[in-house]
């Protein structure tokens, strides 16, 4: 009864055109600001801001509102995705795999630096260097825990569905979507003019974190 | 009989009429005489199959007067049965997934197209316009200014963000890597916190109505399980 009532209001006109788009606005501009320390010197320059809110990274009108757009479709399809998740009947994990992480060929797709999926080759042996994808696995429904007072509350449909085990994948899962990763001795990229353009202030905080440290 | 000579043509034409007519008279004779010995077959077989039929149902009669019904009821009542049957065995294979009190299911997997869903939204990221040039850098962000930054870059390599040495943890150098691995990185991990573990939809925080609702079938639920519990801890003891 629960689920039909979730799934009656998940599936209405009102959720999924007007909530979710709403949502979906809200949290491109977070995620553009977000972002904006890579692109912008002073990102939380009001300048940097479109009317609405939108970080512009200092991009042309045509540039930042096409940016806009994709951020926003980007969000409109992970929210939809999670709100029809919570009507399935499981559990699901997104594992980001750490740096240093040695490459699975089950759970991994790889790239190269540029971005190309690399599909033959043999990686066996390599380690992470960055994950940009996140592999997705799903879970049957846990067991109900020993306390009777709380079955109901675990039966009911839970919009915490996605657990938050960190970066360690669960045991059981069953993989809907494998990590994309890029994998360390890969060819650098052609540096950007990033320390050459940084001024003294803004090295404040890089020491621990512009070093490469394991590769 | 005599015979008559024929003097005109006109009598020989006649003759001739007179003679194919008898002719066809007799052949229709012939059918008739097969078609009525036919019908004579036919209700003699229509007898048999009478008194086979009354021989039979007598039978029927006689058999259902010693089982109480006719064998034809019984099973129409079987395939009712097992309708009603199959039915409440459905019924159950769907509470079982709510409850899993009773573990007489497999689960079954997602219909809903979820891998899909992330492929979509993968396949968006990498779309983003991040293009940058002599006149656009990409910098490397102090990410102790930024804490939203910090927080997603922290979650995807792995590292409590909230820990005193995160900083030293932080074992990526981004100006060795693309714009759009950047980008595509933290977008997963924005993602990863801010939709798929967060408590989203949570449609019963804004809907009262779904809430009370929610609260009527959790209590209807403990009830029946308070009974379940009850009984069984009777039997126990």
């Amino acid at each position: 009864m629960d689920l039909a009532a979730h799934s009656s209001i998940i599936k209405s006109d009102l959720f999924q055109n007007r909530r979710i788009p709403r949502k979906a606005r809200k949290l491109a501009r977070r995620l553009s600001r977000t972002l904006a320390p890579f692109f912008v010197k002073d990102s939380n320059h009001p300048k940097e801001s479109d009317l609405y809110g939108f970080n512009k990274w200092g991009q042309e009108k045509e540039e930042y509102e096409e940016r806009q757009a994709i951020f926003e479709n980007i969000c409109t399809c992970a929210l939809k995705t999670k709100a029809n998740s919570i009507l399935n009947l499981e559990d699901y994990q997104m594992v980001i795999y750490t740096p240093g992480t040695e490459y699975d060929k089950s759970t991994m797709e790889v790239e190269n630096i540029g971005g190309i999926p690399q599909r033959n080759g043999n990686f066996d042996g390599r380690v992470i260097w960055l994950c940009v994808q996140a592999a997705v696995f799903s879970y049957p429904k846990r067991e109900l825990g020993e306390d009777v007072t709380k079955f109901m509350a675990e039966a009911l449909v839970q919009s915490r569905n996605f657990s938050h085990t960190g970066n360690v994948q669960r045991e059981g899962g069953k993989l809907l979507v494998p990590a994309r990763v890029i994998l360390r001795d890969d060819q650098p990229a052609v540096r950007s003019s990033v320390s050459d353009t940084m001024s003294d202030d803004d090295t404040s905080g890089l020491s621990d974190i512009s070093t490469p440290t394991d590769y | 009989m005599t015979k008559v000579r024929l003097r005109t043509a006109n009598e020989r034409l006649l003759k001739g009429r007179l003679d194919t007519a008898i002719s066809q008279m007799k052949a229709f004779r012939r059918e008739l005489r097969h078609k009525q010995s036919e019908l004579q077959q036919e209700e003699d077989r229509t007898k048999k199959l009478q008194i086979q039929k009354g021989l039979l149902q007598s039978a029927q009669r006689e058999r259902d007067l010693r089982s109480g019904e006719p064998f034809e009821e019984l099973i129409r009542l079987k395939d009712q049965y097992i309708d009603k049957l199959k039915g409440r065995l459905e019924d159950r294979e769907k509470l079982g997934f709510f409850t899993k009190s009773f573990q007489i299911s497999q689960i079954k997997r997602s219909s809903m197209p979820l891998d899909e869903g992330f492929k979509d939204i993968y396949s968006a990221c990498q779309h983003i316009p991040c293009q940058y040039d002599r006149d656009r850098p990409l910098f490397v962000p102090a990410l102790d200014m930024h804490d939203d930054l910090r927080i997603l870059v922290c979650k995807g390599l792995g590292i409590e963000p909230h820990e005193n040495a995160w900083a030293k943890k932080v074992n990526v150098d981004f100006s060795k890597l693309t714009p759009q691995a950047i980008v595509r990185a933290v977008t997963t991990s924005a993602l990863r916190e801010w939709v798929f573990e967060d408590d989203f939809p949570r449609l019963h925080s804004e809907s009262e109505l779904l809430a009370k609702y929610r609260e009527s079938v959790a209590n209807l639920g403990m009830n029946i399980l308070a009974d379940v519990v009850e009984v069984h801890t009777n039997d126990y003891l």
